[in-house]
């Protein structure tokens, strides 16, 4: 287990004093964790208004069974396990959103994303990540064609590249074996530069 | 492809820092040397800096204020749930208590009526005797030994010589063996049915007679031994708990046994039948012997008179009359096997 993993000097004493009852540190818990687990589900499940109510739901979760929180994982990790676990399984119960295509935007904007990313992949020179930032068609494509990919790649390369997780975290949070992020991941980037390639064809 | 696949991982890995110190001179070395592994490489990274160029959405406004409620609500509910769990919980426990204290009652019910019906025939007769409600009918409490001995005469024959005991015939054939008793009480004329001298009662003989009429009954009665299930002769020692028993019992030996001139040589013979008896019905085999020892035994067998008129019987003669009564044998026969 990697020093990220453990339990944050603060983390620990909210989530003691939240045991306690203590409902302001119960706030800040919420308040530290809730922009960071809510964009993490919003990626995996692409819908705002869904995302809200499985943050809402995620948060509720970890208050009631946070006197069964061991402290042998991260707070961070453990509030994020719950979060994922919850997604995935509303993935589950709506399959189309892996379903959902490219195509069905904004015919206008698609091709001003498409010139945009076919600059950005033919581009042999290293991107300036700021000039990626601000171009908002590539964010929107990036969006897109993560929605391609299925759930278990999607939830692991968000947790890396979005959430910015390492492996053992990710491994943590899914249930799964280090190898299997490695493997995971791996599938996961080369399926998205496929769905990339496929967009600018 | 295996090899593209270990190196896409491996090319992640040093993307995302996850490669050891030899891992990454492997992939230095690589991409310097490979420039397949440096576009993929580049590929990669661009991925990665796509995704993490994606801006990063905040949450709702008001998202505490929704979790707090709905943290209160879950609260609520629960308690409420909670509440209702609790008062089903007791309804069910009352209703559980109420069914077990059902069943209670009704097996002891049923235990009461068993316990009825098999007292009410069994030996619980005798238990409850004192109680009204468990009193024996006369006619049942005549078929019984234990009534045998109130029907008894409670004289006990004089101890210079007399004889005085109980034989309990146990048959399945009750009508057929009381029918010869009555008919071996009739035959022989030193005797009357009806007469003081053979009270009959159901299933039960008093016989007040001497010797010789006892050995002329018994002899009748030895045609149909086979049909007793068990034979015991109680001698009466004129003490009410020291009965002696012979048990079984052949008609031979009760002769034999009455025919002794006192109690203590009627007691040491009984011992001895009752000994022997024991003995022989354990030997292997008895059947065989008995069948071997076809001796009959040495009884007096008196002509019988057939009537063939509305005649009376004819009383015993003078002879007979002068012998002296001293036999007081009480006949019981037991239904059952």
């Amino acid at each position: 287990m990697t020093e990220t993993t453990k339990i944050t000097i603060d983390d620990a004493v909210l989530v003691d004093m939240c045991r306690r009852g203590d409902s302001a540190a119960m706030e800040r818990l919420i308040l530290k964790y809730q922009n960071r687990i809510y964009n993490t589900i919003l990626k995996i499940c692409a819908n705002t208004e869904d995302a809200a109510e499985l943050t809402q739901d995620t948060f509720v979760k970890v208050i009631e069974n946070i006197d069964k929180f061991e402290g042998r994982s991260g707070f961070y990790t453990w509030a994020f396990r719950i979060a994922v676990n919850l997604t995935l399984n509303y993935c589950k119960r709506n399959v189309q959103l892996g379903f959902r295509s490219l195509e069905t935007s904004d015919d206008e904007h698609d091709e001003q994303g498409k010139i945009a990313l076919k600059e950005f992949l033919t581009d042999e020179s290293s991107p300036d990540p700021a000039a990626v930032v601000v171009n908002k068609e590539l964010a929107e494509i990036a969006v897109k064609a993560l929605m391609k990919l299925d759930d278990w790649q999607r939830a692991v390369i968000v947790l890396r590249d979005i959430e910015g997780m390492d492996y053992a975290q990710i491994a943590d949070v899914l249930g799964i074996e280090h190898g299997t992020v490695k493997s995971r991941l791996s599938r996961a980037r080369s399926a998205l530069r496929e769905i990339l390639e496929a967009v600018i064809q | 492809m295996k090899d593209n696949l270990n190196i896409d991982e491996l090319l992640n890995g040093f993307i995302d820092g996850e490669l050891t110190q030899r891992q990454l001179s492997e992939v230095n070395r690589l991409v310097a040397h490979d420039p397949d592994i440096a576009k993929r490489l580049q590929e990669l990274k661009k991925c990665k800096l796509l995704l993490g160029s994606m801006p990063c959405a905040e949450s709702p406004a008001d998202m505490l204020e929704d979790i707090k409620l709905a943290l209160e609500r879950r609260v609520l509910l629960g308690h409420f749930a909670g509440r209702e769990r609790l008062n089903g919980a007791r309804h069910l426990l009352y209703r559980k208590m109420l069914s077990a204290a059902a069943m209670l009652t009704l097996v002891a019910a049923l235990l009461g009526v068993v316990f009825y019906i098999i007292a009410g025939t069994g030996n619980a007769e005798k238990q409850f005797a004192d109680e009204d409600l468990f009193k024996p009918i006369a006619k049942v409490e005549l078929a019984k030994p234990a009534a045998a001995k109130k029907a008894a005469p409670q004289a006990i024959a004089d101890a210079a010589g007399g004889f005085t005991g109980r034989l309990e015939l146990k048959t399945n054939a009750p009508v057929a063996v009381n029918a010869v008793i009555v008919r071996a009480i009739a035959e022989n004329s030193f005797l009357e049915y009806g007469s003081p001298d053979a009270q009959i009662a159901d299933g039960i003989y008093v016989l007040n007679c001497s010797r010789r009429e006892l050995s002329s009954i018994l002899a009748d009665l030895e045609n149909i031994w086979t049909k007793f299930d068990s034979t015991a002769l109680f001698i009466e020692t004129g003490q009410t708990e020291n009965q002696v028993a012979v048990k079984p019992v052949t008609a031979q030996q009760i002769i034999e046994i009455a025919s002794q001139n006192n109690l203590s040589g009627q007691i040491a013979l009984a011992k001895d039948f009752a000994a022997l008896n024991d003995i022989t019905g354990h030997l292997p085999g008895k059947e065989v012997l008995a069948a071997i020892d076809n001796k009959k035994p040495d009884f007096m067998t008196i002509p019988k008179p057939v009537l063939t008129s509305g005649e009376k019987t004819v009383k015993k003669s003078a002879a007979n009359a002068n012998e002296e009564k001293d036999v007081h044998l009480t006949i019981v026969v037991i239904s059952g096997s």
